[in-house]
Protein backbone atom coordinates (compact mmCIF):
# COMPACT_ATOMS: atom_id res chain seq x y z
CA UNK A 1 0.00 0.00 0.00
CA UNK A 2 1.35 3.50 -0.90
CA UNK A 3 0.07 6.28 0.15
CA UNK A 4 -0.01 9.77 -1.74
CA UNK A 5 2.09 12.96 -0.25
CA UNK A 6 -1.99 14.61 -0.04
CA UNK A 7 -3.26 10.99 1.94
CA UNK A 8 -0.37 10.76 4.13
CA UNK A 9 -0.81 13.72 5.34
CA UNK A 10 -4.24 13.11 6.32
CA UNK A 11 -3.49 9.90 8.04
CA UNK A 12 -1.17 12.28 10.16
CA UNK A 13 -3.68 14.52 11.17
CA UNK A 14 -6.46 12.07 11.65
CA UNK A 15 -3.91 9.78 13.60
CA UNK A 16 -2.74 13.12 15.24
CA UNK A 17 -6.53 13.64 16.49
CA UNK A 18 -6.93 10.35 18.42
CA UNK A 19 -3.46 10.52 19.38
CA UNK A 20 -4.37 13.75 21.48
CA UNK A 21 -7.94 12.06 22.43
CA UNK A 22 -6.09 9.63 23.55
CA UNK A 23 -3.67 11.48 25.74
CA UNK A 24 -6.12 14.25 26.89
CA UNK A 25 -9.30 12.53 27.61
CA UNK A 26 -7.50 9.03 28.18
CA UNK A 27 -5.69 10.58 30.70
CA UNK A 28 -8.55 12.32 32.44
CA UNK A 29 -10.63 9.20 32.24
CA UNK A 30 -7.79 6.82 34.02
CA UNK A 31 -6.93 9.53 36.42
CA UNK A 32 -10.63 9.46 37.88
CA UNK A 33 -11.09 5.56 36.98
CA UNK A 34 -13.97 6.23 34.70
CA UNK A 35 -15.74 2.17 34.46
CA UNK A 36 -15.72 1.50 30.48
CA UNK A 37 -12.83 4.03 29.93
CA UNK A 38 -11.48 1.66 27.22
CA UNK A 39 -15.01 1.43 25.50
CA UNK A 40 -15.41 4.86 25.39
CA UNK A 41 -11.68 6.17 23.97
CA UNK A 42 -12.10 2.48 21.81
CA UNK A 43 -15.54 3.91 20.18
CA UNK A 44 -14.06 7.97 19.76
CA UNK A 45 -10.78 6.63 18.22
CA UNK A 46 -12.23 4.18 15.86
CA UNK A 47 -14.76 6.87 14.73
CA UNK A 48 -11.95 9.65 13.83
CA UNK A 49 -10.25 6.27 11.99
CA UNK A 50 -13.46 5.10 10.10
CA UNK A 51 -13.93 8.91 9.23
CA UNK A 52 -10.57 8.78 7.90
CA UNK A 53 -11.05 5.46 5.94
CA UNK A 54 -14.18 7.87 4.06
CA UNK A 55 -11.57 10.38 3.40
CA UNK A 56 -9.13 7.97 2.19
CA UNK A 57 -10.52 5.51 1.07
CA UNK A 58 -7.50 3.03 0.35
CA UNK A 59 -7.21 -0.73 2.13
CA UNK A 60 -4.62 0.16 5.44
CA UNK A 61 -5.80 3.86 5.52
CA UNK A 62 -7.70 2.58 8.94
CA UNK A 63 -4.73 0.78 10.16
CA UNK A 64 -1.92 3.40 9.56
CA UNK A 65 -4.53 6.33 11.33
CA UNK A 66 -4.40 3.39 14.39
CA UNK A 67 -0.53 2.97 14.03
CA UNK A 68 0.14 6.59 14.15
CA UNK A 69 -1.81 7.42 16.95
CA UNK A 70 -0.71 4.27 18.97
CA UNK A 71 2.66 5.57 18.24
CA UNK A 72 1.79 8.88 19.34
CA UNK A 73 0.43 8.01 22.85
CA UNK A 74 4.02 6.38 24.17
CA UNK A 75 4.45 10.17 24.17
CA UNK A 76 1.86 10.06 27.24
CA UNK A 77 2.33 11.55 30.66
CA UNK A 78 2.54 8.44 32.53
CA UNK A 79 5.59 7.39 29.90
CA UNK A 80 5.19 4.38 27.14
CA UNK A 81 2.15 2.46 27.76
CA UNK A 82 2.31 -0.29 25.86
CA UNK A 83 -0.80 -2.28 26.84
CA UNK A 84 -3.23 0.67 25.48
CA UNK A 85 -0.67 1.05 22.36
CA UNK A 86 -1.44 -2.41 21.29
CA UNK A 87 -4.97 -2.31 22.16
CA UNK A 88 -5.04 0.89 19.21
CA UNK A 89 -3.28 -1.19 16.86
CA UNK A 90 -5.23 -3.90 17.06
CA UNK A 91 -8.33 -1.88 16.97
CA UNK A 92 -7.37 -0.12 13.12
CA UNK A 93 -6.34 -4.00 12.60
CA UNK A 94 -9.76 -5.41 13.04
CA UNK A 95 -11.28 -2.17 11.27
CA UNK A 96 -9.25 -2.59 8.27
CA UNK A 97 -9.52 -6.03 7.66
CA UNK A 98 -13.54 -5.88 8.06
CA UNK A 99 -13.57 -2.79 5.55
CA UNK A 100 -11.28 -4.57 3.26
CA UNK A 101 -13.39 -7.59 3.30
CA UNK A 102 -16.50 -5.93 3.10
CA UNK A 103 -15.88 -4.43 -0.22
CA UNK A 104 -17.60 -1.70 -1.70
CA UNK A 105 -17.73 1.04 1.40
CA UNK A 106 -21.04 0.78 3.08
CA UNK A 107 -23.18 1.96 6.20
CA UNK A 108 -23.23 -1.95 7.54
CA UNK A 109 -19.89 -2.49 6.69
CA UNK A 110 -18.57 0.32 8.72
CA UNK A 111 -20.96 -0.47 11.95
CA UNK A 112 -19.52 -3.94 11.73
CA UNK A 113 -15.89 -2.45 11.42
CA UNK A 114 -16.65 -0.06 14.22
CA UNK A 115 -18.26 -3.33 16.35
CA UNK A 116 -15.43 -5.54 15.70
CA UNK A 117 -12.81 -2.80 16.71
CA UNK A 118 -14.76 -2.07 20.03
CA UNK A 119 -15.36 -5.64 21.01
CA UNK A 120 -11.63 -6.46 20.88
CA UNK A 121 -11.42 -4.45 24.46
CA UNK A 122 -13.69 -6.84 26.02
CA UNK A 123 -10.93 -9.61 24.76
CA UNK A 124 -7.96 -7.48 24.88
CA UNK A 125 -7.01 -7.58 29.02
CA UNK A 126 -7.83 -11.39 28.87
CA UNK A 127 -5.61 -12.16 25.72
CA UNK A 128 -2.31 -9.59 27.08
CA UNK A 129 -2.48 -11.27 30.31
CA UNK A 130 -2.32 -14.90 28.55
CA UNK A 131 0.78 -13.60 26.95
CA UNK A 132 2.40 -12.62 29.80
CA UNK A 133 1.62 -14.96 32.25
CA UNK A 134 1.01 -17.62 30.33
CA UNK A 135 -1.88 -20.07 29.58
CA UNK A 136 -2.38 -20.46 33.63
CA UNK A 137 -3.72 -17.15 34.26
CA UNK A 138 -6.74 -17.99 31.90
CA UNK A 139 -7.79 -21.08 33.69
CA UNK A 140 -7.13 -19.72 37.14
CA UNK A 141 -9.83 -16.96 36.08
CA UNK A 142 -12.32 -19.42 35.11
CA UNK A 143 -12.01 -21.26 38.67
CA UNK A 144 -11.95 -17.60 40.38
CA UNK A 145 -15.44 -17.20 38.84
CA UNK A 146 -16.71 -20.78 39.88
CA UNK A 147 -15.26 -20.33 43.04
CA UNK A 148 -17.05 -17.04 43.22
CA UNK A 149 -20.63 -17.43 41.57
CA UNK A 150 -20.21 -20.54 44.13
CA UNK A 151 -19.64 -18.11 46.84
CA UNK A 152 -22.46 -15.54 46.25
CA UNK A 153 -24.87 -18.63 46.24
CA UNK A 154 -25.66 -17.26 42.13
CA UNK A 155 -25.64 -19.65 39.23
CA UNK A 156 -22.51 -19.97 37.03
CA UNK A 157 -24.88 -19.32 34.14
CA UNK A 158 -25.54 -15.80 35.70
CA UNK A 159 -21.83 -14.86 35.55
CA UNK A 160 -21.70 -15.81 31.93
CA UNK A 161 -24.90 -13.79 30.83
CA UNK A 162 -23.15 -11.05 32.83
CA UNK A 163 -20.08 -11.48 30.66
CA UNK A 164 -22.34 -11.71 27.29
CA UNK A 165 -24.45 -8.74 28.51
CA UNK A 166 -20.58 -6.77 28.56
CA UNK A 167 -20.04 -8.12 25.07
CA UNK A 168 -23.36 -7.16 23.63
CA UNK A 169 -22.78 -3.65 25.12
CA UNK A 170 -18.91 -3.12 23.03
CA UNK A 171 -20.44 -4.65 19.98
CA UNK A 172 -23.42 -2.32 20.19
CA UNK A 173 -21.34 1.32 20.97
CA UNK A 174 -18.71 0.04 18.76
CA UNK A 175 -21.50 -0.33 15.58
CA UNK A 176 -22.91 3.32 16.91
CA UNK A 177 -19.23 4.78 16.55
CA UNK A 178 -19.14 3.07 13.01
CA UNK A 179 -22.53 4.55 11.99
CA UNK A 180 -21.47 8.33 13.35
CA UNK A 181 -18.33 8.23 11.56
CA UNK A 182 -20.00 6.59 8.51
CA UNK A 183 -22.29 10.01 8.38
CA UNK A 184 -19.74 12.11 9.76
CA UNK A 185 -17.06 10.90 6.71
CA UNK A 186 -19.81 12.01 3.82
CA UNK A 187 -20.04 15.47 5.66
CA UNK A 188 -16.92 15.92 5.98
CA UNK A 189 -16.03 15.00 2.28
CA UNK A 190 -19.30 17.02 1.04
CA UNK A 191 -17.66 19.51 2.75
CA UNK A 192 -14.57 19.57 1.80
CA UNK A 193 -15.78 19.43 -2.20
CA UNK A 194 -17.49 22.70 -1.54
CA UNK A 195 -14.54 24.07 -0.31
CA UNK A 196 -12.89 23.13 -3.35
CA UNK A 197 -14.82 24.03 -5.80
CA UNK A 198 -14.82 27.59 -4.50
CA UNK A 199 -11.77 28.00 -4.33
CA UNK A 200 -11.63 26.33 -8.24
CA UNK A 201 -9.88 23.12 -7.91
CA UNK A 202 -12.64 20.58 -8.00
CA UNK A 203 -10.99 16.75 -7.02
CA UNK B 1 23.49 7.74 23.43
CA UNK B 2 22.30 6.61 26.87
CA UNK B 3 18.09 7.20 27.39
CA UNK B 4 17.70 9.48 30.56
CA UNK B 5 15.16 6.76 32.49
CA UNK B 6 18.70 4.84 32.50
CA UNK B 7 20.72 7.70 33.59
CA UNK B 8 18.27 8.19 35.85
CA UNK B 9 17.78 4.59 37.48
CA UNK B 10 22.50 4.80 37.45
CA UNK B 11 22.71 8.09 39.26
CA UNK B 12 19.66 6.58 41.65
CA UNK B 13 21.55 3.62 42.29
CA UNK B 14 25.07 5.10 42.23
CA UNK B 15 23.39 7.47 44.78
CA UNK B 16 22.85 4.80 47.51
CA UNK B 17 26.63 3.67 47.21
CA UNK B 18 25.44 -0.03 45.47
CA UNK B 19 26.47 1.17 41.59
CA UNK B 20 29.65 1.63 40.66
CA UNK B 21 29.81 4.24 37.73
CA UNK B 22 29.91 1.95 34.56
CA UNK B 23 33.17 1.31 32.55
CA UNK B 24 34.04 2.56 29.36
CA UNK B 25 32.85 -0.80 27.46
CA UNK B 26 30.02 -0.69 29.15
CA UNK B 27 28.86 2.71 28.13
CA UNK B 28 29.78 1.35 24.25
CA UNK B 29 27.52 -1.21 25.06
CA UNK B 30 24.38 1.04 25.68
CA UNK B 31 25.46 3.32 22.90
CA UNK B 32 25.33 -0.02 20.76
CA UNK B 33 21.86 -0.65 22.39
CA UNK B 34 20.14 2.51 21.78
CA UNK B 35 21.40 1.39 17.99
CA UNK B 36 18.47 -1.21 18.14
CA UNK B 37 20.30 -4.55 17.40
CA UNK B 38 21.71 -5.50 20.39
CA UNK B 39 18.65 -4.59 22.20
CA UNK B 40 16.12 -6.47 19.57
CA UNK B 41 18.62 -9.44 20.27
CA UNK B 42 18.48 -9.83 24.32
CA UNK B 43 14.68 -8.92 23.85
CA UNK B 44 14.28 -12.01 21.62
CA UNK B 45 16.23 -14.07 23.94
CA UNK B 46 14.46 -12.94 27.09
CA UNK B 47 10.65 -13.87 25.05
CA UNK B 48 12.15 -16.67 24.06
CA UNK B 49 13.54 -17.59 27.80
CA UNK B 50 10.18 -16.62 29.12
CA UNK B 51 7.55 -18.69 27.45
CA UNK B 52 10.26 -22.08 26.70
CA UNK B 53 11.36 -22.46 30.27
CA UNK B 54 9.77 -23.98 33.79
CA UNK B 55 10.83 -24.36 36.54
CA UNK B 56 13.93 -23.78 37.86
CA UNK B 57 15.08 -23.25 34.24
CA UNK B 58 13.01 -20.28 34.50
CA UNK B 59 13.95 -19.06 37.78
CA UNK B 60 17.78 -19.01 36.13
CA UNK B 61 16.40 -17.27 33.01
CA UNK B 62 15.00 -14.64 34.64
CA UNK B 63 18.26 -14.00 36.53
CA UNK B 64 19.90 -13.97 33.08
CA UNK B 65 17.20 -11.94 31.60
CA UNK B 66 17.62 -8.99 34.46
CA UNK B 67 21.46 -9.36 34.37
CA UNK B 68 21.10 -8.38 30.25
CA UNK B 69 18.61 -5.91 31.44
CA UNK B 70 20.95 -4.33 34.25
CA UNK B 71 23.83 -4.35 31.12
CA UNK B 72 21.61 -3.92 28.06
CA UNK B 73 18.50 -1.88 28.34
CA UNK B 74 18.55 -0.29 32.60
CA UNK B 75 15.46 2.23 31.48
CA UNK B 76 13.44 -1.48 31.54
CA UNK B 77 14.41 -2.20 35.14
CA UNK B 78 12.57 0.74 36.23
CA UNK B 79 9.34 -0.95 35.69
CA UNK B 80 10.41 -2.68 39.07
CA UNK B 81 10.25 0.50 40.66
CA UNK B 82 6.64 0.54 40.57
CA UNK B 83 4.30 0.04 43.35
CA UNK B 84 1.80 -1.09 41.29
CA UNK B 85 3.52 -3.86 39.52
CA UNK B 86 4.29 -5.62 42.93
CA UNK B 87 0.72 -5.25 43.84
CA UNK B 88 -0.70 -6.88 40.46
CA UNK B 89 2.26 -9.47 41.32
CA UNK B 90 2.02 -10.27 44.63
CA UNK B 91 -2.25 -10.63 43.90
CA UNK B 92 -1.29 -13.17 41.17
CA UNK B 93 0.77 -14.92 43.25
CA UNK B 94 -2.27 -14.83 46.47
CA UNK B 95 -5.28 -15.53 43.92
CA UNK B 96 -3.27 -18.65 42.29
CA UNK B 97 -2.63 -19.62 45.87
CA UNK B 98 -6.27 -19.87 47.05
CA UNK B 99 -7.73 -21.37 43.90
CA UNK B 100 -5.04 -23.77 43.33
CA UNK B 101 -5.61 -27.66 43.71
CA UNK B 102 -4.53 -29.84 46.52
CA UNK B 103 -5.23 -27.66 49.08
CA UNK B 104 -2.93 -28.38 51.75
CA UNK B 105 -4.08 -26.13 54.74
CA UNK B 106 -7.17 -24.42 55.29
CA UNK B 107 -7.75 -20.39 55.90
CA UNK B 108 -11.61 -19.24 56.60
CA UNK B 109 -13.21 -19.94 53.33
CA UNK B 110 -9.74 -20.23 51.44
CA UNK B 111 -7.39 -23.12 50.80
CA UNK B 112 -3.84 -23.02 50.30
CA UNK B 113 -2.00 -24.82 47.76
CA UNK B 114 1.66 -25.57 47.50
CA UNK B 115 1.05 -26.09 44.09
CA UNK B 116 -0.82 -23.09 43.47
CA UNK B 117 1.85 -20.91 44.70
CA UNK B 118 4.49 -22.45 42.80
CA UNK B 119 2.16 -22.17 39.96
CA UNK B 120 1.55 -18.24 40.75
CA UNK B 121 5.42 -18.18 41.20
CA UNK B 122 6.11 -19.40 37.53
CA UNK B 123 3.41 -16.92 36.25
CA UNK B 124 5.35 -13.78 38.30
CA UNK B 125 8.91 -14.71 37.25
CA UNK B 126 7.67 -15.19 33.01
CA UNK B 127 5.69 -11.85 33.51
CA UNK B 128 9.04 -10.48 35.50
CA UNK B 129 10.92 -11.22 32.16
CA UNK B 130 8.76 -10.38 29.36
CA UNK B 131 7.98 -6.98 31.42
CA UNK B 132 11.23 -5.99 31.36
CA UNK B 133 12.43 -6.74 28.05
CA UNK B 134 9.74 -5.11 26.44
CA UNK B 135 10.16 -1.71 28.91
CA UNK B 136 13.39 -2.08 27.84
CA UNK B 137 12.97 -2.76 24.11
CA UNK B 138 10.51 0.45 23.81
CA UNK B 139 12.58 2.63 26.05
CA UNK B 140 15.55 1.86 24.56
CA UNK B 141 14.61 2.00 20.45
CA UNK B 142 13.42 5.75 19.27
CA UNK B 143 10.22 6.29 17.84
CA UNK B 144 11.46 6.76 14.74
CA UNK B 145 13.20 3.53 14.23
CA UNK B 146 10.24 1.46 15.39
CA UNK B 147 8.11 2.70 12.72
CA UNK B 148 10.95 2.60 10.63
CA UNK B 149 10.73 -0.71 10.92
CA UNK B 150 7.02 -0.97 10.50
CA UNK B 151 7.98 1.20 7.38
CA UNK B 152 9.63 -2.44 6.32
CA UNK B 153 7.08 -4.24 7.02
CA UNK B 154 4.61 -2.26 3.96
CA UNK B 155 3.27 0.71 6.19
CA UNK B 156 4.73 2.77 3.26
CA UNK B 157 5.67 6.57 4.60
CA UNK B 158 4.98 5.85 8.25
CA UNK B 159 7.80 7.82 9.10
CA UNK B 160 6.72 10.92 7.46
CA UNK B 161 3.04 10.80 8.99
CA UNK B 162 4.35 10.37 12.69
CA UNK B 163 6.82 13.41 12.14
CA UNK B 164 3.88 15.58 10.35
CA UNK B 165 1.69 13.70 13.40
CA UNK B 166 4.02 14.96 16.05
CA UNK B 167 4.13 18.41 14.47
CA UNK B 168 0.45 18.61 14.35
CA UNK B 169 -0.53 17.89 17.74
CA UNK B 170 -0.69 21.25 19.51
CA UNK B 171 -2.88 22.94 16.39
CA UNK B 172 -5.29 19.30 16.84
CA UNK B 173 -5.69 20.06 20.65
CA UNK B 174 -6.36 24.15 20.58
CA UNK B 175 -8.94 23.57 17.52
CA UNK B 176 -10.50 20.97 19.47
CA UNK B 177 -10.48 23.06 22.45
CA UNK B 178 -11.79 26.08 20.61
CA UNK B 179 -14.64 23.77 18.90
CA UNK B 180 -15.51 22.02 22.75
CA UNK B 181 -16.15 26.35 24.04
CA UNK B 182 -17.96 26.73 20.88
CA UNK B 183 -20.47 24.63 21.09
CA UNK B 184 -20.71 25.18 24.96
CA UNK B 185 -21.48 29.41 24.73
CA UNK B 186 -23.61 28.27 21.97
CA UNK B 187 -25.77 25.65 23.96
CA UNK B 188 -25.09 23.19 21.46
CA UNK B 189 -24.49 20.88 24.49
CA UNK B 190 -28.36 20.68 25.02
CA UNK B 191 -28.70 17.65 22.98
CA UNK B 192 -25.42 15.32 23.46
CA UNK B 193 -25.67 12.87 20.52
CA UNK B 194 -25.90 15.62 18.12
CA UNK B 195 -23.37 17.79 20.04
CA UNK B 196 -20.75 14.82 19.55
CA UNK B 197 -21.45 14.15 15.92
CA UNK B 198 -20.98 18.23 15.34
CA UNK B 199 -18.19 18.41 17.20
CA UNK B 200 -16.67 15.09 15.78
CA UNK B 201 -17.12 16.79 12.36
CA UNK B 202 -15.40 19.89 13.48
CA UNK B 203 -12.49 18.59 14.45
CA UNK B 204 -12.00 16.25 11.61
CA UNK B 205 -12.78 19.33 9.64
CA UNK B 206 -10.32 21.64 11.31
CA UNK B 207 -7.62 18.43 11.50
CA UNK B 208 -7.98 17.94 7.44
CA UNK B 209 -7.16 22.02 6.42
CA UNK B 210 -3.99 21.63 8.92
CA UNK B 211 -3.23 18.82 7.09
CA UNK B 212 -3.94 20.78 3.84
CA UNK B 213 -1.76 23.64 4.84
CA UNK B 214 0.92 20.60 5.49
CA UNK B 215 0.39 19.29 1.65
CA UNK B 216 0.73 23.03 0.08
CA UNK B 217 3.98 23.62 2.10
CA UNK B 218 5.15 20.86 1.17
CA UNK B 219 4.44 20.53 -2.41
CA UNK B 220 5.77 24.30 -2.51
CA UNK B 221 9.17 22.52 -2.03
CA UNK B 222 8.86 19.48 -4.09
CA UNK B 223 8.82 17.02 -1.24
CA UNK B 224 8.67 13.32 -1.73
CA UNK B 225 7.76 10.99 1.06
CA UNK B 226 8.88 8.17 -1.03
CA UNK B 227 12.19 9.14 -1.65
CA UNK B 228 12.90 9.27 2.17
CA UNK B 229 14.97 6.14 3.59
CA UNK B 230 13.07 5.24 6.67
CA UNK B 231 15.81 4.91 9.47
CA UNK B 232 16.43 1.16 9.79
CA UNK B 233 18.21 -1.13 12.13
CA UNK B 234 21.91 -1.61 11.03
CA UNK B 235 22.39 -5.35 11.02
CA UNK B 236 26.34 -5.59 12.31
CA UNK B 237 28.66 -8.24 12.22
CA UNK B 238 29.23 -7.85 16.01
CA UNK B 239 25.83 -8.77 16.91
CA UNK B 240 26.69 -12.59 15.70
CA UNK B 241 28.62 -13.65 19.06
CA UNK B 242 26.28 -12.25 21.13
CA UNK B 243 23.37 -14.07 19.19
CA UNK B 244 25.57 -16.87 19.49
CA UNK B 245 25.78 -16.84 22.91
CA UNK B 246 22.45 -16.43 24.03
CA UNK B 247 21.11 -19.28 21.90
CA UNK B 248 23.87 -21.59 23.55
CA UNK B 249 22.68 -20.18 26.58
CA UNK B 250 18.65 -20.23 25.85
CA UNK B 251 19.65 -24.02 25.06
CA UNK B 252 21.31 -24.65 28.21
CA UNK B 253 18.30 -23.62 30.04
CA UNK B 254 15.57 -25.26 28.04
CA UNK B 255 17.91 -28.65 28.55
CA UNK B 256 17.24 -28.33 32.23
CA UNK B 257 13.58 -29.21 31.39
CA UNK B 258 15.06 -32.34 30.93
Amino acid sequence: MRLSLKELTIVAALGALWGSVEMTLGAFLHVLHVPFTGAVLGSIGICIALVGRVVVPRPGSTLSIAVVAALLKALSIGGVVLSPMIAIVMEGLLADAVLSLGGRPRRTTFALAGAAAVTWNTLHMVLIQGLVFGAGVIRMYMIMVQKAAALLHIPTASVVAVLIVLVAGHVVAGALAGLVAWQAGRSVVARRALVEIDAGEPS
Amino acid sequence: MIPGDASQLAGRFSAAGRWRLPSRALLRLRAAASGGDVAVVCFAFSLAAGVLCRGVALAAALAVCLTLATLVYPAGLLVLTRRRTWVLLVLLIASSTVVGPDPAWTLGPFGISLQGTLAGAGMVMRALIIIVAVMGLVSTVPIDRIGGVLEHAGLHGLGFAVGVAFNLLPLIERSLVTSWHAMRLRAGLRRPFTAMRLLLVAAVTSSLRCADEVVLAAEARAFDPSARRASRFVWRRRIVPLALALAVVLVALTGMLH
